[in-house]
């Protein structure tokens, strides 16, 4: 690793503390712009409660002074209370829902990748021919349809038609379609980024040179092309990261399963807003960390690639 | 010495003007170029034509654009219009029918002679022809996406532009500017913003463009206005810094050429194409956005409909009345399947090293 690798590594990290910086910025003046105190109740309380509440949630001091804490706070992984869940620290609620979402979308990213790179080496090797045409149509097509609309769908056909399989119980079988779901959209993304990238180095002079040495067919794919069209979907894992999330946010509060997305979706029409606040902030860290690790890891993997 | 005095073992041709004659119309007329200078776009207009998937999806969308804007003032119904509701209590029977069935009094009226228009799509739960629902959905969801794309073209282009023309420090800062935006989870914001603007504009009162319009709709303009330009933006500096340092600029400069003449006349002509060809995959980018927006119930406000808020309030009810979500959905299908297809075959056309 060179001094250049180093320099842009941390003008990397100086950007993604500014991102979170700004996030949590634009959270707590949102939260101020929201009309109403957090204990504004359709009963009147004696306004002398509503101070003490005030006092002891530090809301009586200049606002300047509130963003200091809550900036505070928020280094610390501290986002307050829950308004509706009593008693329960939001980030213990994250803590809670984090694992489920975690491993739906882990396993969703891994679908996406393997299969996605599969089709996509698939169409380049048959470049022009019926299983190339069909794969390209698919991928095309199936980026069209909101994934809220993909996921009722496959619930209409697979729960309430056929039968097959139950909503919103706690089984490995209740998790397929939605990874299923979420992971259709970025595994079309990566088998279109996969065969663009085949069909370069499928081009390339030393992959002729090996033909020419007399390499099998499947050694040149494993060994010589596919380390090399693989790279760019490292790049990818970001906006992916982003993309699994959100699909998430939709796919869990449709197959009623547990996780970051349905929290946020509750905390949203439950107006519990320093919970909606706690959940953004979140993630956004985990996507700023998760674009920062892959233009990182793509950068050492593929040091001839410049950034500016 | 004369023409023709030469020297008699010269093997020199002796070019006297009885070895030449005029030239016929018809000669003059062969030394002519037979293709007329073709301009850029007409050769983008020519390569895009030949592009059959991206012909057909046009056609498809001028035929659609027509529709949205006809039928609504021909349509004996409107899409506000409950058709059960009378005078005398609501008429049951007028809910969620079936593609080309009537409602109780309608077939009453069908027995008597008289001719009542069909309901092509059925009827909603509330009544309401779905037909003209899923026409005025689709002109709502259009023209979101159509504006939200304008928003992001102006504010990207200008910002953009001015980033890409200034260089040095300006250029630094505001490119860092948008690196943050860039790296901003979008949705997980857009959710956010549409939130606490919908609070703010429910306390700001009876402001007549947002009551036409809906709290969401402008919080969804504002979101595109505040986060979507980034991208537009990077793609016009980026353009327009390549651009900046050919030879053809060096060239214009040297002979005079003031910086007005050189920003109209090469950098803008220059961009136009990578601009139009993002702006065009923007609207299907913000049709889905706002589809997804209405899932989360922070869409158009009712009784508007969207092609998104449509769907989604179809899912209620898709093992009883599957065409109420499906119908809608494959217009949200087909019309961000053309639009796509229409941009990377506008991609395809103005790239001019495929030629």
């Amino acid at each position: 690793m060179n001094s250049k690798t180093m320099f842009y590594i941390v003008k990397r990290l100086i950007l993604a503390l500014v991102t979170v910086l700004v996030v949590v910025t634009v959270t707590f003046w949102a939260m101020q712009a929201i009309p109403g105190g957090p204990f504004n109740q359709e009963k009147a309380i004696d306004p002398s409660v509503i101070e003490q509440l005030n006092k002891l949630y530090g809301l009586d001091q200049p606002l300047f002074i509130q963003y200091l804490r809550y900036l505070g706070n928020a280094l610390v992984w501290n986002f307050g209370v829950s308004l509706k869940v009593k008693n329960t620290l939001i980030m213990d609620l994250i803590g809670q829902n984090l694992p489920y979402s975690l491993a739906t979308g882990l396993s969703a990213a891994a679908l996406a990748i393997i299969i996605g790179i599969i089709l996509g080496s698939t169409a380049a090797l048959k470049h022009n021919k019926a299983a190339d045409r069909t794969i390209m149509v698919l991928s095309t097509a199936s980026v069209a349809m909101p994934s809220f609309v993909i996921a009722t769908l496959f619930t209409w056909l697979f729960a309430d038609t056929l039968g097959l399989i139950q909503i919103g119980g706690d089984s490995w079988v209740c998790y397929i379609l939605p990874i299923v779901t979420i992971s259709l959209s970025p595994m079309c993304y990566i088998t279109r980024l996969t065969r663009s990238s085949t069909l370069d180095v499928l081009g390339a002079d030393y992959i002729r040179t090996a033909q020419a040495k007399g390499v099998s067919r499947k050694r040149i794919l494993f060994k010589h092309a596919l380390r090399n069209s693989v790279t760019p979907v490292i790049t990818y894992a970001g906006p992916m990261i982003a993309y699994i999330i959100t699909g998430s946010i939709v796919v869990e509060q449709i197959f009623n399963l547990k996780g970051l997305g349905r929290m946020f979706v509750n905390s949203i029409s439950a107006r519990d807003y320093p919970q909606v606040m706690g959940t953004t902030v979140f993630l956004t860290f985990l996507m700023v960390i998760m674009v920062l690790v892959s233009d990182i890891l793509y950068k050492i993997v593929n040091p001839r690639v410049d950034f500016d | 010495m004369k023409l023709g005095d030469k020297n008699p073992l010269s093997f020199q041709v002796d070019y006297n003007s009885n070895l030449f004659s005029l030239a016929t119309r018809n000669e003059k007329k062969e030394t002519q170029l037979t293709r007329p200078a073709s301009s850029f776009l007409r050769d983008a207009l020519r390569r895009f034509r030949r592009n059959r998937i991206a012909v057909i999806c046009s056609v498809f969308m001028l035929i659609l654009i027509l529709a949205i804007i006809i039928i609504p003032f021909v349509y004996p119904y409107t899409y506000d219009q409950m058709l059960g509701v009378t005078k005398y209590g609501t008429d049951t029977s007028f809910e969620n029918i079936a593609p080309f069935q009537y409602g109780a009094t309608e077939l009453e009226r069908i027995k008597a002679g008289e001719f009542i228009w069909p309901h092509i799509f059925g009827t909603d739960a509330h009544g309401r022809d779905y037909f003209i629902r899923v026409i005025v959905g689709t002109r709502i969801s259009l023209l979101v996406g159509v504006f939200a794309a304008l928003v992001v073209l102006v504010i990207g282009t200008i910002y953009g532009s001015i980033s890409g023309l200034r260089g040095g420090k300006t250029d630094l800062v505001m490119m860092r500017i948008v690196d943050v935006i860039y790296s901003l989870p979008d949705m997980v914001i857009i959710i956010l913003l549409s939130v606490i603007l919908n609070e703010a504009f429910s306390m700001a009162g009876d402001n007549p463009i947002v009551a036409s319009l809906g709290t969401n709709v402008i919080s969804i303009f504002i979101v595109f206005a505040l986060l979507y330009w980034v991208g537009m933006a990077r793609l016009v500096r980026g353009q327009i810094l390549s651009i900046k340092q050919q030879e053809f600029i060096l060239a214009s400069r040297s002979m005079g050429a003031s910086n007005g003449f050189i920003i109209r006349k090469h950098l803008i002509p220059n961009c136009v194409s990578v601009i139009v060809v993002s702006a065009a995959l923007q609207i299907p980018s913000a049709i889905f956005t706002e589809s997804y927006l209405s899932f989360l119930g922070l869409g158009v406000a009712k009784p508007m409909p969207s092609l998104g808020s449509l769907a989604s309030a179809g899912r209620d009810a898709i093992s009883l009345y599957p065409w109420l979500m499906l119908v809608p959905s494959i217009f949200i299908f087909l019309i961000v399947l053309a639009l796509n297809l229409i941009g990377d075959g506008l991609r395809d056309a103005f790239d001019p090293k495929q030629k």
